[in-house]
């Protein structure tokens, strides 16, 4: 990897040196797996490898003058996450009815404050329609910014905030008292990368 | 907080091996086959079809040889890093220096390993467990035709000079005790002796890209850290399936409370391990016919996994991890030593039925089938 780390380029370089696409899989392979397995747990690992592999076969379709590929990669997981809605939508069910047991030494008010929490997270996300929920976890598990969901989800930027917006009422309404008011407001991850200005 | 920050926080998923040489691999499959395929893009559509099939299975044939040989010397470069363990004279049988070979293969937790809290927790910290510790004991019976693998169950009572005690309680002193025990309790003279190192050995799980193994519902066991919520294809990594051949509390959750499957005893867990093996040796074979790059992944493993006693030789060594990669898993047979519940503790077990060289016999001439009820719940643990 060196010092100005060029995806377009380097996919253009792809199609008639094919081994060159295996540095987009270095430069991307952890975040996309992360975020891939915890979005869909066990599967994560065949979705991520999936992904790069249907991103070799349509790397013609890249626009090259784009410096990083990784808006596109998550576009690809997105596409191949629909095959995996259903998995995903029992993993979240399943995780808001199973019993988490923990370690018996923590304190158990944080606890059984964890294990709330995290039940009604999930069963608010599996409430949250597929496309409002792919793009609220693009934000907020990718942190791609607005611009970058646009340009993964090929969407105009107005529908990326409107989905948004719907999938984070959604949130507080199932979250309801375990969220504080007042700050709820600022929504400051989401602001354009030094990288894109 | 609000509920985006609570959101980002939150992690439903607890994957936590690493599939990056997997990923890369079948990224590289894909860069490969597309040279293979502007290649005969040229010809017709039927002799496109012909040529492919026949490069793949030219490919094929040449990379499941090419694999094998390459295992052998992946394995053979590492020879001098499988750890050594030297016994006095008279506690192996020197006599057997070709098939058939009898093997004590002993799955040892030594918990040289466990330096964190939570593996303390897991497994029981090297303080509160003095010495080493058999979970698995295996008596391999190789000839030029076939295996037999008979598992010793922990809980198995033998004779200690008048006294009955738990077969694994003489691998404390380490493997001398316990091979004296085998020789005289179960009438079986033992040419080889190999130890495993689980932790170790469980990273050929993850070389090989992981095991896909059927769960009929949701498993946990909080000894062994086994957790699989969602039923169905489960992929195994190398923690996962050493959760999995380690738990002797399983339970399983029936739509609405967790119910014990733990079984009888040891049995349950010796049948998940010989099936897991089972499975672990086809997709071994799949992997390094097919996958060159982590070949070496699974030499590593395997020989940084072994401690072998200091008269087995090179070549054999080679010759046993051959064997597993190799051998058609058909021609392996998996049983448990004939035992039943012992007379004043139903919780332990004793010899039901013959010992000596019939335990590896085939059923047909006098040998002793696998014996004990059959815990494991239908389809749990199959490939898929």
């Amino acid at each position: 990897m060196s010092g100005d780390p060029h995806d377009g380029r380097l996919i253009r370089a792809s199609l008639d040196a094919p081994e060159q696409f295996a540095d987009i899989f270095e430069r991307h392979y952890r975040v996309i797996d992360g975020y891939c397995c915890r979005r869909f747990g066990g599967d994560g690992h065949d979705v991520s490898a999936q992904t790069f592999v249907e991103a070799f076969g349509s790397r013609h379709r890249f626009e090259f003058d784009r410096a990083d590929a990784r808006p596109w990669l998550f576009g690809i997981v997105a596409n191949l996450g629909r095959r995996h809605r259903r998995t995903e939508i029992r993993r979240l069910r399943a995780y808001a009815r199973v019993d988490h047991r923990q370690a018996p030494e923590a304190d158990l008010d944080a606890r059984v404050d964890a294990i709330a929490l995290g039940e009604r997270l999930a069963s608010a996300l599996h409430g949250i329609p597929r496309r409002d929920r792919e793009t609220l976890l693009l934000s907020a598990w990718a942190d791609l910014s607005y611009e970058q969901i646009a340009e993964a989800l090929a969407i105009p930027i107005g529908t990326v905030r409107s989905r948004l917006a719907r999938a984070r009422g959604r949130l507080r309404t199932a979250l309801g008292d375990l969220v504080e008011d007042g700050e709820a407001d600022e929504w400051a991850p989401l602001q354009l990368r030094g990288d894109e200005a | 907080m609000n509920e985006i920050e609570l959101l980002r926080e939150f992690d439903p998923s607890s994957v936590d091996d690493d599939a990056k040489p997997a990923a890369r691999a079948a990224l590289d499959a894909a860069i490969e086959g597309h040279g293979l395929g502007t290649v005969t893009d040229r010809r017709t559509s039927t002799r496109r079809f012909a040529g492919r099939a026949l490069v793949a299975a030219v490919v094929t044939t040449v990379l499941a040889v090419g694999g094998v040989a390459l295992l052998q010397r992946q394995v053979d470069d590492r020879i001098d890093r499988v750890g050594r363990r030297t016994l006095p004279a008279g506690v192996l049988d020197p006599s057997a220096v070709t098939y058939p070979m009898t093997i004590l293969v002993v799955g040892s937790d030594s918990r040289a390993f466990v330096s964190n809290a939570q593996d303390a927790q897991t497994f029981g910290s090297a303080a509160s467990q003095s010495g080493q510790r058999a979970d698995v004991m295996m008596l391999v019976r190789l000839t030029a035709t076939g295996v037999t693998a008979v598992s010793l169950p922990r809980d198995l009572l033998v004779d200690d000079r008048g006294t009955p005690r738990q077969l694994n309680a003489f691998f404390n002193d380490g493997p001398q005790p316990l091979i004296d025990a085998i020789k005289t309790d179960l009438h079986v003279e033992i040419n080889h002796y190999v130890q495993v190192d689980f932790r170790s050995f469980m990273k050929v799980v993850d070389a090989v890209g992981g095991l896909r193994m059927n769960v009929t519902d949701p498993i946990r066991d909080g000894y062994s850290g086994l957790d699989v919520a969602v039923p169905g294809c489960t992929r195994f990594d190398g923690n996962r399936a050493l959760a999995w051949v380690r738990s002797r509390h399983l339970e399983a959750f029936d739509g609405t409370r967790w119910i014990d499957r733990s079984g009888a005893g040891d049995l349950d867990r010796i049948q998940r391990l010989q099936q897991f093996l089972q499975n672990l040796m086809v997709a071994t074979k799949a992997r390094v016919g097919n996958d060159l790059g982590s070949t070496q992944q699974i030499a590593d493993a395997v020989v940084s996994s072994l401690t072998v006693d200091s008269r087995l030789d090179r070549d054999t060594i080679k010759q046993l991890v051959h064997r597993f990669v190799q051998d058609d898993p058909a021609t392996w047979t998996f049983r448990t030593l004939s035992v039943e519940a012992a007379p004043k503790d139903t919780n332990r077990l004793v010899v039901a039925g013959p010992v000596g060289d019939a335990m590896f016999l085939p059923t047909a001439t006098g040998g002793v089938p696998t014996v004990g009820p059959h815990t494991l719940p239908p389809g749990l643990g199959d490939p898929c």
